[in-house]
């Protein structure tokens, strides 16, 4: 990745543990952590299961779609 | 795959089955690159209109992506769904503009509410996750409430609505776009309604997709600002520039697909030389020239929708209409 590409990504947070990204959609446990705040803010760099898009960022700390759904089936 | 008239030169360039490919394994190889994940999805009018759409969808998932179909009921019939399934689609979202009069008024054919419900139906069955969504206006505004509880009680995977944004078909409607502190006050029983049917334990998930609910949190004391706080970063809100790029049948690549600026064009530029170099997006990421937004405190978790405000004014940097802020 060039210095030019970097600086651009690390603008957002969601790109700062893009390794760790994953889907939303199939993957969340719906903890909740991510858009409540607790340590990533929804942006991928607290919770391995988050993607990053963005998606999750939903006020309220109820986490991104599907979440609720998967953690009753956990 | 678009079947409004305004979208015919578009179609008449169409990109080929081969150079969609193309474009597919240039994405996917980007986003391995970059370390992201990777979602897809196709989008009309009807996707299904298109007659290679099974496979685009099969090509997709055999390389990791997570693909969805924002479109409509038209073609969705149990073997289709089942056929979609079986193609790895994972989520399919469709409109609902009202209850049954206003819908059918507001997208112009009578029984496409019916048919809506309809296909719902047959997704769940299924086992495709339902999204609907809804374009919120004055016209409609009032029936926002009744569609949650349907949704609801139909218990669709998620809901969530968009404003009006008065660009493309919609360039005509700004006299239906919904005044700052009426929007607010919708917002405001909208959240009552999400509250009260939580509760009671309904499972759809209800979406903030629109990110002046961030205002709307911070004015109620709800919003949680990220623990460790760089006050350099983006942590949310408008994803133009981040993470979303819309690429149109013949090739050329928006921002944001309700942004009709062009950034690009595929297969002929790649999808890495677009998202980083095209001066245009350049030019977006710049959001500290947002006029209001780049003075207000939300600017790293909000900014409101500049699709809107460009309708309005032609500046994507112009206050967002709707921020009562």
């Amino acid at each position: 990745m060039s210095s030019k590409e970097r600086s651009i990504l690390e603008q957002y947070a969601n790109w700062h543990s893009p390794s760790s990204l994953k889907n939303v959609d199939n993957d969340c446990s719906g903890c909740g952590s991510c858009s409540a705040g607790a340590g990533c803010g929804g942006v991928g760099g607290g919770c391995s299961q988050c993607s990053g898009c963005g998606f999750a960022f939903y006020p309220g700390g109820e986490g991104p779609s599907g979440a609720r759904k998967n953690s009753k089936e956990k | 795959m678009r079947d409004e008239p305004s979208y015919k030169d578009e179609l008449e360039h169409e990109v080929s089955y081969r150079e969609c490919l193309k474009v597919l394994d240039d994405y996917v190889e980007t986003t391995k690159k970059l370390g992201a994940a990777a979602s897809i999805n196709f989008t009309g009018g009807d996707p299904l209109l298109k007659p290679e759409i099974f496979d685009l969808i099969r090509e997709s998932t055999k390389r990791g992506v997570s693909v969805g179909i924002l479109g409509n009921s038209n073609m969705l019939t149990p073997k289709v769904a089942k056929k979609l399934k079986n193609c790895g689609l994972v989520r399919y979202q469709l409109s609902l503009d009202g209850l049954e009069t206003t819908h059918d008024r507001l997208r112009g054919r009578k029984g496409l509410f019916k048919d809506t419900l309809r296909a719902i139906r047959i997704l769940q069955e299924e086992g495709i996750r339902t999204l609907v969504m809804f374009t919120l206006s004055k016209e409609n505004s009032k029936d926002l409430i009744k569609v949650i509880r349907l949704v609801a009680r139909l218990g669709v995977s998620l809901f969530d609505f968009a404003r009006l944004v008065p660009v493309g078909a919609g360039k005509n409607l700004k006299d239906q776009m919904i005044d700052p502190y009426e929007y607010r006050e919708v917002l405001l029983q909208v959240l009552k309604e999400y509250q009260r049917l939580k509760e009671r334990g309904c499972q759809t998930y209800f979406g903030r997709k629109d990110h002046l609910w961030n205002l709307l949190y911070k004015e109620l004391g709800l919003f949680k600002y990220p623990l460790n706080e760089d006050k350099k970063l983006i942590y949310g809100g408008c994803s133009i520039g981040n993470n979303l790029l819309a690429i149109l049948a013949d090739g050329t690549v928006y921002a944001c697909r309700r942004l009709p600026i062009t950034i690009g064009k595929v297969p002929e530029q790649s999808i890495r030389d677009i998202f980083f170099n095209s001066p245009k997006l350049n030019e977006m990421r710049k959001i500290e020239k947002m006029e209001k937004c780049g003075k207000c405190e939300l600017l790293r978790f909000c900014r409101g929708c500049p699709t809107v405000a460009f309708g309005i004014s032609g500046s994507y940097f112009a206050p967002d209409p709707q921020c009562w802020g």
